[in-house]
């Protein structure tokens, strides 16, 4: 077990950079929308899938919750938010960038970017309610409760509404080429691929950091 | 392309932010462990 943990957190290393000197060094496809900016995949999509991760993994710590009520659950569940909402910035910021570059503006009115803006804020708010709850059980019950209503809204406005209605400019969404066979270039599979389990790695060990530090507080508050 | 000094730079920059958010992490995980074993 051990031997895994460290492995897995050397993998993570390995991958991320490997990502790095791959993603700016190797060849992509020129494309005049694009241009060199098409690197950012590797990184941009990369957080996205980190914060998505840690969401699932939040969602089924907080239905452990209300199944069993062990505290471990809901400090997972409350860590994985804030990792996720970490990852779900720097995703919103490599995004801001890339939107520079190829759209023209920082910011653009479009279903998916301001569904992700609309996602981010949900799980502000449940650190919020959190926040306003002295009662530790009580705040860990209704927290609960929340998350697995934030995730469903999370589900709904990124994944959902982006691909109905006037449709979204983004990639992935209203038939714009994405991931899918034939549209992502073979080559830049080798490090996108990579990218995407070194990031999630990353933030898995974090999470796993940041459970133990929250296990050593309570442990500490409960001596005192 | 490592001749391009913009490139090297950008990537040597972000090289050091990885390689500084890795020793924090090790440096991090390696104090819980020590803090857990002493609780």
């Amino acid at each position: 077990m051990k031997a895994l943990k460290i492995s897995y957190k050397a993998l993570a290393a390995i991958l991320l950079f490997y990502a790095l000197f791959a993603g700016f060094l190797w060849n992509v496809p020129e494309l005049p929308s694009l241009g060199e900016s098409i690197r950012n995949l590797y990184y941009h999509v990369g957080m996205w899938f980190s914060m998505i991760a840690m969401l699932c993994i939040s969602l089924v710590s907080s239905l452990s919750y209300l199944k069993t009520q062990k505290e471990q659950t809901d400090i997972l569940a409350n860590q994985s938010v804030m990792l996720a909402l970490v990852f779900g910035l720097l995703g919103i910021l490599t995004g801001m960038i890339w939107a520079k570059v190829t759209w023209g503006n920082w910011w653009i009115n479009d279903p998916k970017l301001n569904g992700a803006a609309v996602t981010l804020l949900c799980y502000l708010a449940y650190q919020v309610l959190r926040g306003s709850i002295r009662d530790t059980s009580l705040k860990a019950r209704i927290s609960a409760v929340y998350n697995i209503l934030a995730f469903a809204m999370m589900v709904v406005f990124m994944m959902v509404l982006p691909r109905t209605g006037t449709g979204s400019i983004h990639p992935g969404q209203g038939g714009n080429p994405a991931l899918d066979p034939g549209q992502l270039d073979a080559g830049m599979r080798w490090v996108f691929y990579p990218a995407v389990v070194g990031w999630i790695l990353l933030s898995i060990w974090m999470l796993e950091l940041s459970v133990r530090f929250e296990k050593l507080k309570s442990l500490k508050n409960e001596t005192h | 392309m490592l001749s391009d000094p913009t490139l090297l730079s950008v990537i040597i920059v972000f090289a050091v932010i990885l390689a500084g958010l890795f020793a924090f992490l090790i440096a991090l995980d390696l104090r819980i462990r020590k803090l857990s074993r002493r609780k």
